[in-house]
Protein backbone atom coordinates (compact mmCIF):
# COMPACT_ATOMS: atom_id res chain seq x y z
CA UNK A 1 0.00 0.00 0.00
CA UNK A 2 1.49 3.29 -0.96
CA UNK A 3 2.15 5.81 1.89
CA UNK A 4 -0.69 8.42 0.22
CA UNK A 5 -3.44 5.61 0.81
CA UNK A 6 -1.91 4.77 4.29
CA UNK A 7 -2.48 8.46 5.85
CA UNK A 8 -6.46 8.57 5.84
CA UNK A 9 -6.38 5.11 7.44
CA UNK A 10 -4.13 6.15 10.49
CA UNK A 11 -6.00 9.39 10.49
CA UNK A 12 -9.28 7.20 10.94
CA UNK A 13 -7.89 4.98 13.61
CA UNK A 14 -6.09 7.92 15.68
CA UNK A 15 -8.76 9.92 15.72
CA UNK A 16 -11.09 6.59 16.82
CA UNK A 17 -8.36 5.48 19.90
CA UNK A 18 -8.09 9.27 20.88
CA UNK A 19 -10.74 10.98 22.77
CA UNK A 20 -12.58 13.38 20.65
CA UNK A 21 -14.72 15.82 22.55
CA UNK A 22 -17.11 18.04 20.80
CA UNK A 23 -16.42 21.63 22.18
CA UNK A 24 -18.19 25.00 22.65
CA UNK A 25 -17.70 27.87 20.54
CA UNK A 26 -15.80 30.54 22.56
CA UNK A 27 -16.20 34.45 22.39
CA UNK A 28 -12.95 35.88 23.04
CA UNK A 29 -11.61 39.53 22.82
CA UNK A 30 -8.22 40.87 24.40
CA UNK A 31 -6.85 40.46 28.12
CA UNK A 32 -6.98 43.75 28.15
CA UNK A 33 -10.36 44.60 27.00
CA UNK A 34 -12.37 45.73 30.18
CA UNK A 35 -14.82 43.25 32.14
CA UNK A 36 -18.17 43.11 30.40
CA UNK A 37 -21.27 40.70 29.86
CA UNK A 38 -22.83 40.11 26.33
CA UNK A 39 -25.73 38.25 25.22
CA UNK A 40 -26.39 36.48 22.60
CA UNK A 41 -28.64 39.14 20.73
CA UNK A 42 -26.20 41.83 21.52
CA UNK A 43 -23.08 39.32 19.83
CA UNK A 44 -25.46 39.33 16.75
CA UNK A 45 -25.79 43.05 16.57
CA UNK A 46 -22.00 43.12 16.89
CA UNK A 47 -21.07 40.98 13.87
CA UNK A 48 -23.90 42.57 11.99
CA UNK A 49 -22.23 46.06 12.78
CA UNK A 50 -25.70 47.31 14.20
CA UNK A 51 -23.90 48.29 17.32
CA UNK A 52 -20.73 49.47 16.45
CA UNK A 53 -19.80 50.60 19.55
CA UNK A 54 -18.39 49.27 22.90
CA UNK A 55 -19.31 50.73 26.16
CA UNK A 56 -16.60 52.51 26.36
CA UNK A 57 -17.25 54.28 23.35
CA UNK A 58 -14.46 52.59 20.74
CA UNK A 59 -15.18 50.95 18.24
CA UNK A 60 -15.97 47.11 18.22
CA UNK A 61 -13.96 45.57 15.59
CA UNK A 62 -15.42 41.60 14.86
CA UNK A 63 -13.28 39.15 13.33
CA UNK A 64 -14.99 36.15 11.32
CA UNK A 65 -12.99 32.88 9.77
CA UNK A 66 -13.52 32.64 6.13
CA UNK A 67 -17.08 31.38 5.19
CA UNK A 68 -16.25 27.75 4.35
CA UNK A 69 -14.29 27.33 7.80
CA UNK A 70 -16.49 24.89 9.47
CA UNK A 71 -15.99 26.95 12.87
CA UNK A 72 -17.86 29.90 11.04
CA UNK A 73 -20.48 27.92 9.99
CA UNK A 74 -21.27 26.52 13.46
CA UNK A 75 -20.90 30.09 14.61
CA UNK A 76 -23.26 31.59 11.97
CA UNK A 77 -25.45 28.92 12.54
CA UNK A 78 -25.87 29.12 16.04
CA UNK A 79 -26.01 32.81 16.60
CA UNK A 80 -28.05 33.69 13.16
CA UNK A 81 -29.27 30.51 12.53
CA UNK A 82 -28.22 31.19 8.98
CA UNK A 83 -25.46 30.08 7.09
CA UNK A 84 -22.97 32.63 5.98
CA UNK A 85 -23.85 32.70 2.21
CA UNK A 86 -27.55 33.53 3.68
CA UNK A 87 -26.33 36.51 4.98
CA UNK A 88 -25.18 37.85 1.78
CA UNK A 89 -28.09 40.00 0.64
CA UNK A 90 -28.35 41.46 4.18
CA UNK A 91 -24.39 42.53 3.74
CA UNK A 92 -25.29 43.97 0.17
CA UNK A 93 -28.13 46.23 2.31
CA UNK A 94 -25.06 47.05 4.46
CA UNK A 95 -22.63 48.01 1.80
CA UNK A 96 -25.08 50.59 0.11
CA UNK A 97 -25.05 52.42 3.90
CA UNK A 98 -21.41 52.24 3.13
CA UNK A 99 -20.78 49.45 5.89
CA UNK A 100 -18.70 46.41 5.18
CA UNK A 101 -18.35 42.86 6.48
CA UNK A 102 -16.14 42.13 9.60
CA UNK A 103 -13.11 41.25 8.88
CA UNK A 104 -12.08 37.70 7.42
CA UNK A 105 -8.79 35.14 8.49
CA UNK A 106 -8.17 31.70 7.32
CA UNK A 107 -7.57 30.17 10.83
CA UNK A 108 -8.29 30.00 13.97
CA UNK A 109 -4.46 30.79 15.28
CA UNK A 110 -5.04 33.76 13.58
CA UNK A 111 -8.35 34.86 15.34
CA UNK A 112 -6.18 34.65 18.41
CA UNK A 113 -3.65 36.98 17.36
CA UNK A 114 -6.04 39.20 15.58
CA UNK A 115 -7.93 39.83 19.26
CA UNK A 116 -4.79 40.09 20.68
CA UNK A 117 -3.17 42.94 18.82
CA UNK A 118 -6.05 44.45 17.71
CA UNK A 119 -7.79 47.02 20.27
CA UNK A 120 -11.63 46.05 21.20
CA UNK A 121 -11.21 43.31 18.44
CA UNK A 122 -13.88 40.67 19.36
CA UNK A 123 -13.92 36.75 17.50
CA UNK A 124 -14.32 33.37 18.13
CA UNK A 125 -12.74 29.98 18.81
CA UNK A 126 -13.34 26.54 19.70
CA UNK A 127 -12.99 26.69 23.62
CA UNK A 128 -10.51 24.07 23.67
CA UNK A 129 -7.47 26.57 21.17
CA UNK A 130 -7.77 29.30 24.02
CA UNK A 131 -4.87 30.23 25.47
CA UNK A 132 -3.77 32.99 27.75
CA UNK A 133 -3.33 35.91 25.24
CA UNK A 134 -7.53 35.95 25.22
CA UNK A 135 -10.77 35.73 27.55
CA UNK A 136 -14.22 34.98 26.93
CA UNK A 137 -17.21 36.63 27.11
CA UNK A 138 -19.56 34.62 26.26
CA UNK A 139 -19.66 30.34 25.55
CA UNK A 140 -21.92 29.41 22.44
CA UNK A 141 -22.76 25.17 22.32
CA UNK A 142 -21.44 24.12 19.15
CA UNK A 143 -24.15 22.04 17.25
CA UNK A 144 -23.29 18.50 18.23
CA UNK A 145 -20.72 16.14 17.23
CA UNK A 146 -20.15 19.08 14.46
CA UNK A 147 -16.85 20.27 15.79
CA UNK A 148 -14.90 17.71 17.56
CA UNK A 149 -11.97 19.39 19.30
CA UNK A 150 -8.30 18.56 18.69
CA UNK A 151 -6.27 19.69 21.06
CA UNK A 152 -3.13 22.19 19.39
CA UNK A 153 -4.87 22.21 16.09
CA UNK A 154 -5.97 26.03 16.08
CA UNK A 155 -3.80 26.42 12.73
CA UNK A 156 -5.65 23.54 11.23
CA UNK A 157 -7.47 24.64 7.94
CA UNK A 158 -10.52 22.92 6.46
CA UNK B 1 10.00 45.17 -29.72
CA UNK B 2 6.22 45.34 -29.29
CA UNK B 3 5.44 41.72 -28.23
CA UNK B 4 7.72 42.08 -24.88
CA UNK B 5 6.23 44.97 -23.63
CA UNK B 6 2.92 43.41 -24.21
CA UNK B 7 3.28 39.94 -22.78
CA UNK B 8 5.25 41.89 -20.14
CA UNK B 9 1.75 44.33 -19.41
CA UNK B 10 -0.28 41.12 -19.67
CA UNK B 11 2.11 39.14 -16.98
CA UNK B 12 1.94 42.49 -14.82
CA UNK B 13 -2.13 42.22 -15.10
CA UNK B 14 -2.36 38.79 -14.47
CA UNK B 15 0.30 39.01 -11.29
CA UNK B 16 -2.85 42.21 -10.21
CA UNK B 17 -5.74 40.12 -11.07
CA UNK B 18 -4.79 37.05 -9.09
CA UNK B 19 -3.37 39.44 -6.35
CA UNK B 20 -6.70 40.99 -6.14
CA UNK B 21 -8.65 37.79 -6.49
CA UNK B 22 -6.84 35.75 -3.63
CA UNK B 23 -7.30 39.08 -1.58
CA UNK B 24 -11.61 37.75 -1.54
CA UNK B 25 -12.11 37.45 2.18
CA UNK B 26 -8.95 35.17 2.57
CA UNK B 27 -6.03 37.19 3.60
CA UNK B 28 -5.24 37.53 7.21
CA UNK B 29 -3.06 40.68 6.63
CA UNK B 30 -5.75 42.62 7.51
CA UNK B 31 -3.58 46.04 7.38
CA UNK B 32 -3.38 45.37 3.59
CA UNK B 33 -5.63 47.48 0.81
CA UNK B 34 -7.91 45.03 -0.96
CA UNK B 35 -10.51 45.00 -3.48
CA UNK B 36 -13.47 42.60 -3.22
CA UNK B 37 -16.06 42.50 -5.65
CA UNK B 38 -19.24 44.15 -4.55
CA UNK B 39 -17.88 45.27 -1.28
CA UNK B 40 -15.59 47.97 -2.77
CA UNK B 41 -11.93 49.16 -1.87
CA UNK B 42 -10.73 49.06 1.36
CA UNK B 43 -7.99 51.00 2.85
CA UNK B 44 -7.98 50.40 6.22
CA UNK B 45 -5.02 52.10 7.42
CA UNK B 46 -7.46 55.09 6.53
CA UNK B 47 -11.09 53.60 7.81
CA UNK B 48 -11.56 54.73 3.84
CA UNK B 49 -13.89 52.16 1.74
CA UNK B 50 -14.54 53.51 -2.42
CA UNK B 51 -17.56 51.28 -3.96
CA UNK B 52 -20.49 52.09 -5.89
CA UNK B 53 -23.20 50.15 -8.40
CA UNK B 54 -24.49 50.54 -11.49
CA UNK B 55 -27.30 49.45 -13.27
CA UNK B 56 -28.11 49.61 -17.42
CA UNK B 57 -32.18 49.18 -18.40
CA UNK B 58 -34.14 48.25 -21.40
CA UNK B 59 -37.36 50.43 -20.89
CA UNK B 60 -39.82 48.89 -23.96
CA UNK B 61 -43.11 50.44 -23.27
CA UNK B 62 -46.43 49.53 -25.16
CA UNK B 63 -47.14 53.35 -26.05
CA UNK B 64 -43.76 55.17 -26.76
CA UNK B 65 -39.96 55.06 -27.88
CA UNK B 66 -37.83 52.12 -26.04
CA UNK B 67 -34.89 53.26 -24.70
CA UNK B 68 -31.43 51.92 -23.39
CA UNK B 69 -30.15 54.00 -20.11
CA UNK B 70 -27.63 53.73 -17.84
CA UNK B 71 -29.73 54.25 -15.24
CA UNK B 72 -27.47 54.55 -12.31
CA UNK B 73 -24.14 54.65 -11.98
CA UNK B 74 -22.98 55.78 -8.28
CA UNK B 75 -19.83 55.76 -6.21
CA UNK B 76 -19.98 55.18 -2.79
CA UNK B 77 -17.61 56.94 -0.14
CA UNK B 78 -17.28 55.65 3.24
CA UNK B 79 -14.56 57.10 5.78
CA UNK B 80 -14.24 56.61 9.47
CA UNK B 81 -11.93 59.04 11.36
CA UNK B 82 -12.25 57.84 14.46
CA UNK B 83 -14.44 55.82 16.48
CA UNK B 84 -17.48 57.60 16.88
CA UNK B 85 -17.41 59.54 13.45
CA UNK B 86 -18.50 58.74 10.27
CA UNK B 87 -18.84 60.05 6.77
CA UNK B 88 -20.68 58.55 4.18
CA UNK B 89 -21.72 60.15 0.43
CA UNK B 90 -23.11 58.70 -2.55
CA UNK B 91 -22.71 60.29 -5.71
CA UNK B 92 -24.96 59.63 -8.53
CA UNK B 93 -24.03 59.76 -12.17
CA UNK B 94 -27.23 59.62 -13.85
CA UNK B 95 -28.57 59.13 -17.44
CA UNK B 96 -24.92 58.66 -18.91
CA UNK B 97 -24.32 56.62 -22.15
CA UNK B 98 -27.96 56.68 -22.28
CA UNK B 99 -29.79 56.89 -25.70
CA UNK B 100 -31.52 59.87 -25.02
CA UNK B 101 -29.51 63.21 -24.44
CA UNK B 102 -27.93 64.06 -21.14
CA UNK B 103 -30.24 66.73 -19.62
CA UNK B 104 -27.74 68.47 -17.59
CA UNK B 105 -24.36 68.19 -16.02
CA UNK B 106 -25.99 69.24 -12.56
CA UNK B 107 -28.52 66.28 -13.88
CA UNK B 108 -26.22 63.78 -14.21
CA UNK B 109 -23.88 64.14 -11.53
CA UNK B 110 -26.20 64.36 -8.23
CA UNK B 111 -24.79 64.10 -4.33
CA UNK B 112 -27.47 61.85 -3.31
CA UNK B 113 -26.49 61.15 0.13
CA UNK B 114 -24.00 63.01 2.38
CA UNK B 115 -24.04 62.75 5.97
CA UNK B 116 -21.58 62.37 9.05
CA UNK B 117 -22.53 59.88 11.83
CA UNK B 118 -21.87 60.45 15.13
CA UNK B 119 -21.94 57.50 17.59
CA UNK B 120 -22.94 59.13 20.69
CA UNK B 121 -23.31 56.02 22.59
CA UNK B 122 -23.84 52.10 20.85
CA UNK B 123 -27.84 53.00 20.97
CA UNK B 124 -27.82 56.67 19.45
CA UNK B 125 -26.80 58.02 16.21
CA UNK B 126 -26.57 61.53 15.52
CA UNK B 127 -26.84 61.98 11.52
CA UNK B 128 -26.49 65.33 9.75
CA UNK B 129 -26.92 66.02 5.84
CA UNK B 130 -28.73 64.37 3.40
CA UNK B 131 -30.40 61.14 3.46
CA UNK B 132 -32.93 58.73 2.48
CA UNK B 133 -36.54 60.11 3.68
CA UNK B 134 -37.12 56.84 5.89
CA UNK B 135 -40.63 56.16 4.98
CA UNK B 136 -41.41 52.26 4.14
CA UNK B 137 -39.05 49.95 3.21
CA UNK B 138 -37.92 50.44 -0.40
CA UNK B 139 -36.96 53.81 -0.45
CA UNK B 140 -34.23 53.14 2.24
CA UNK B 141 -32.98 49.58 0.19
CA UNK B 142 -33.48 51.44 -3.39
CA UNK B 143 -30.76 50.68 -4.95
CA UNK B 144 -30.97 48.47 -7.96
CA UNK B 145 -28.70 45.69 -6.58
CA UNK B 146 -30.68 45.38 -3.60
CA UNK B 147 -34.33 45.11 -5.23
CA UNK B 148 -36.01 42.62 -7.39
CA UNK B 149 -37.50 44.58 -9.74
CA UNK B 150 -36.29 47.62 -12.50
CA UNK B 151 -39.38 49.67 -11.57
CA UNK B 152 -40.28 50.93 -7.88
CA UNK B 153 -43.32 50.82 -6.45
CA UNK B 154 -45.76 54.01 -7.12
CA UNK B 155 -46.11 54.65 -3.38
CA UNK B 156 -42.31 55.12 -2.88
CA UNK B 157 -41.58 57.14 -5.50
CA UNK B 158 -40.47 60.84 -5.15
CA UNK B 159 -44.46 62.11 -6.33
CA UNK B 160 -45.61 60.78 -3.00
CA UNK B 161 -43.19 62.23 -0.72
CA UNK B 162 -39.63 63.33 -0.95
CA UNK B 163 -37.20 60.16 -1.10
CA UNK B 164 -34.59 62.58 0.20
CA UNK B 165 -34.09 64.97 2.91
CA UNK B 166 -31.21 67.30 4.48
CA UNK B 167 -30.76 68.51 8.28
CA UNK B 168 -30.41 66.06 11.16
CA UNK B 169 -31.68 62.49 12.26
CA UNK B 170 -31.40 60.73 15.38
CA UNK B 171 -31.54 56.87 15.44
CA UNK B 172 -31.83 54.72 18.66
CA UNK B 173 -32.07 50.93 18.80
CA UNK B 174 -32.38 48.84 21.80
CA UNK B 175 -33.17 45.08 22.40
CA UNK B 176 -36.98 44.62 23.18
CA UNK B 177 -36.96 40.87 24.08
CA UNK B 178 -33.88 40.32 22.54
CA UNK B 179 -34.86 41.75 19.25
CA UNK B 180 -34.18 44.89 17.92
CA UNK B 181 -36.34 48.18 18.14
CA UNK B 182 -35.21 50.88 16.14
CA UNK B 183 -36.73 54.48 16.62
CA UNK B 184 -35.62 57.19 14.25
CA UNK B 185 -36.51 60.81 14.45
CA UNK B 186 -35.75 63.53 11.64
CA UNK B 187 -35.87 66.97 10.78
CA UNK B 188 -35.48 68.52 7.44
CA UNK B 189 -34.81 72.20 6.30
CA UNK B 190 -34.08 71.15 2.56
CA UNK B 191 -35.05 74.77 2.06
CA UNK B 192 -32.11 76.38 3.29
CA UNK B 193 -29.95 73.60 3.59
CA UNK B 194 -29.85 71.72 0.32
CA UNK B 195 -28.14 73.43 -2.23
CA UNK B 196 -29.26 71.76 -5.58
CA UNK B 197 -32.97 70.67 -5.12
CA UNK B 198 -34.80 69.33 -7.53
CA UNK B 199 -38.62 69.09 -8.11
CA UNK B 200 -40.48 69.00 -5.68
CA UNK B 201 -38.44 68.72 -2.84
CA UNK B 202 -39.02 68.87 0.74
CA UNK B 203 -39.37 72.90 1.93
CA UNK B 204 -39.23 71.22 5.84
CA UNK B 205 -40.66 68.14 7.26
CA UNK B 206 -40.14 66.14 9.76
CA UNK B 207 -40.75 62.81 10.78
CA UNK B 208 -40.25 59.42 12.76
CA UNK B 209 -39.99 55.56 12.14
CA UNK B 210 -40.30 52.47 14.50
CA UNK B 211 -38.95 49.05 13.18
CA UNK B 212 -39.42 45.66 15.39
CA UNK B 213 -38.08 42.45 15.05
CA UNK B 214 -41.67 40.42 15.54
CA UNK B 215 -40.26 36.98 14.94
CA UNK B 216 -36.86 36.16 13.61
CA UNK B 217 -37.79 36.59 10.34
CA UNK B 218 -40.83 38.88 10.40
CA UNK B 219 -39.60 42.59 10.61
CA UNK B 220 -42.82 45.36 10.98
CA UNK B 221 -42.26 49.07 10.37
CA UNK B 222 -44.34 52.09 10.84
CA UNK B 223 -43.55 55.89 9.58
CA UNK B 224 -45.18 59.19 9.96
CA UNK B 225 -44.09 61.92 8.00
CA UNK B 226 -45.19 65.86 7.75
CA UNK B 227 -43.86 67.99 5.56
CA UNK B 228 -44.58 71.38 3.48
CA UNK B 229 -43.22 71.82 -0.61
CA UNK B 230 -44.45 73.66 -3.00
CA UNK B 231 -46.50 73.04 -6.36
CA UNK B 232 -47.31 75.04 -8.70
CA UNK B 233 -45.81 78.34 -6.61
CA UNK B 234 -48.49 77.08 -3.73
CA UNK B 235 -47.33 76.09 -0.30
CA UNK B 236 -49.05 72.33 0.47
CA UNK B 237 -48.81 70.84 4.12
CA UNK B 238 -48.51 67.17 3.80
CA UNK B 239 -48.87 64.06 6.32
CA UNK B 240 -47.98 60.73 5.64
CA UNK B 241 -48.64 57.58 7.29
CA UNK B 242 -47.06 54.51 6.36
CA UNK B 243 -47.25 50.32 7.57
CA UNK B 244 -44.79 48.08 6.15
CA UNK B 245 -43.23 44.72 6.62
CA UNK B 246 -40.75 42.33 4.96
CA UNK B 247 -40.54 38.70 5.85
CA UNK B 248 -37.68 36.41 5.09
CA UNK B 249 -37.24 32.93 5.10
CA UNK B 250 -34.54 31.33 3.08
CA UNK B 251 -35.07 32.48 -0.36
CA UNK B 252 -38.31 32.97 0.15
CA UNK B 253 -39.75 37.16 0.75
CA UNK B 254 -42.36 38.91 0.83
CA UNK B 255 -42.51 42.61 1.50
CA UNK B 256 -45.24 45.00 1.74
CA UNK B 257 -46.02 49.10 2.32
CA UNK B 258 -49.16 51.01 2.45
CA UNK B 259 -49.07 54.45 2.89
CA UNK B 260 -51.60 57.59 3.12
CA UNK B 261 -51.06 60.89 2.31
CA UNK B 262 -53.53 63.83 3.41
CA UNK B 263 -53.21 67.31 1.99
CA UNK B 264 -54.20 70.52 3.87
CA UNK B 265 -56.85 70.96 0.50
CA UNK B 266 -59.83 69.42 0.50
CA UNK B 267 -60.37 66.26 -1.50
CA UNK B 268 -56.39 66.23 -1.31
CA UNK B 269 -55.37 62.85 -0.32
CA UNK B 270 -53.64 59.49 -1.54
CA UNK B 271 -53.75 55.72 -0.66
CA UNK B 272 -52.24 52.87 -1.72
CA UNK B 273 -49.93 50.08 -1.21
CA UNK B 274 -47.65 46.97 -2.85
CA UNK B 275 -47.08 43.46 -1.85
CA UNK B 276 -44.56 41.65 -3.59
CA UNK B 277 -43.32 37.82 -3.32
CA UNK B 278 -40.39 36.42 -3.97
CA UNK B 279 -39.76 32.56 -4.46
CA UNK B 280 -36.64 30.57 -5.86
CA UNK B 281 -36.72 28.37 -8.94
CA UNK B 282 -33.37 26.75 -8.95
CA UNK B 283 -30.07 28.02 -10.46
CA UNK B 284 -30.33 31.45 -8.55
CA UNK B 285 -33.21 32.06 -10.67
CA UNK B 286 -36.32 34.13 -9.18
CA UNK B 287 -39.74 34.46 -9.39
CA UNK B 288 -41.06 38.11 -8.24
CA UNK B 289 -44.90 39.01 -8.39
CA UNK B 290 -46.42 42.33 -7.23
CA UNK B 291 -49.53 43.99 -6.95
CA UNK B 292 -49.98 47.84 -6.68
CA UNK B 293 -52.57 49.90 -6.02
CA UNK B 294 -52.86 53.77 -5.71
CA UNK B 295 -55.87 55.77 -5.27
CA UNK B 296 -56.48 59.83 -4.90
CA UNK B 297 -55.30 63.30 -6.35
CA UNK B 298 -51.94 62.12 -7.35
CA UNK B 299 -49.28 64.97 -8.49
CA UNK B 300 -46.79 64.12 -11.11
CA UNK B 301 -44.56 66.48 -13.16
CA UNK B 302 -46.31 69.69 -11.39
CA UNK B 303 -49.46 68.33 -12.57
CA UNK B 304 -52.50 67.30 -10.23
CA UNK B 305 -55.04 64.23 -11.29
CA UNK B 306 -56.77 62.18 -9.95
CA UNK B 307 -56.09 58.42 -10.17
CA UNK B 308 -57.24 54.93 -9.56
CA UNK B 309 -54.74 52.76 -10.88
CA UNK B 310 -53.94 48.71 -10.39
CA UNK B 311 -50.56 47.61 -11.02
CA UNK B 312 -49.47 43.98 -11.65
CA UNK B 313 -45.57 43.33 -12.23
CA UNK B 314 -44.72 39.37 -13.04
CA UNK B 315 -40.67 39.06 -13.64
CA UNK B 316 -38.07 36.88 -13.56
CA UNK B 317 -34.53 37.77 -12.03
CA UNK B 318 -31.25 36.13 -12.00
CA UNK B 319 -28.08 36.38 -9.00
CA UNK B 320 -25.66 34.48 -10.49
CA UNK B 321 -23.45 35.94 -7.92
CA UNK B 322 -23.82 38.11 -4.88
CA UNK B 323 -22.93 41.53 -5.94
CA UNK B 324 -24.90 40.75 -9.72
CA UNK B 325 -28.55 40.74 -10.50
CA UNK B 326 -30.34 40.60 -13.97
CA UNK B 327 -33.92 41.40 -14.31
CA UNK B 328 -37.07 41.15 -16.52
CA UNK B 329 -40.20 41.84 -16.04
CA UNK B 330 -43.84 42.95 -17.80
CA UNK B 331 -45.88 45.60 -16.36
CA UNK B 332 -49.55 45.66 -16.81
CA UNK B 333 -52.84 47.25 -15.04
CA UNK B 334 -55.64 49.65 -15.32
CA UNK B 335 -55.77 53.10 -14.93
CA UNK B 336 -51.98 53.22 -14.94
CA UNK B 337 -50.33 54.27 -18.23
CA UNK B 338 -49.93 57.96 -17.29
CA UNK B 339 -47.81 56.98 -13.95
CA UNK B 340 -47.00 53.36 -14.78
CA UNK B 341 -46.86 52.44 -18.37
CA UNK B 342 -47.49 48.70 -19.13
CA UNK B 343 -44.65 47.47 -20.99
CA UNK B 344 -41.54 45.30 -21.05
CA UNK B 345 -38.54 45.90 -19.29
CA UNK B 346 -35.01 44.43 -18.18
CA UNK B 347 -31.97 45.33 -16.46
CA UNK B 348 -28.29 44.63 -15.56
CA UNK B 349 -27.54 45.73 -11.86
CA UNK B 350 -24.13 45.17 -10.15
CA UNK B 351 -22.47 46.39 -6.79
CA UNK B 352 -18.50 46.74 -7.44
Amino acid sequence: MCMSKQIPVLLILLLGVCPVQAADIAVIVGRDTPEITLTPAQLENIFRKKTRLTPWSQAWVPVNLHANHRLRRAFSLQLFEQPPEQQEEFWNIQYFNGITPPYVVTSEEAVLRFVTDTPNAIGYVLDCHLDARVKVLLRLTAPEHSLPCVPGHAEVKP
Amino acid sequence: MLKPALLYTIRVLLIVLFSTHAAYGQTDDHAAMRYLWGRGLSVPALNLNLGGYTEAAVKAPERGDSELVLEDLSLFISWMPFSQLRFFAEIELEDWLSTRRVRSLEAALSPERYYFDWLVTPAFTLRLGKYLTPVGRWNVIHAAPLVWTTNRPLVTKNELFNTHGTGVMGHYSRLLNDRNLELTVYLDDSEHLEPRKRQPHFEQAAGLRLNYEWLDNLEIGASYLAYRNRLQGVDNDQHIFGVDMSWRRRDYEVMAEWVYRKGDKANDYETGGYAQGVAPLGHKVYAVGRYEYLNGRHVQDQAAFDLDAHIGVMGLAWRPYTPLVLKTEYRFGDGNESVAPSGFFASFAMFF
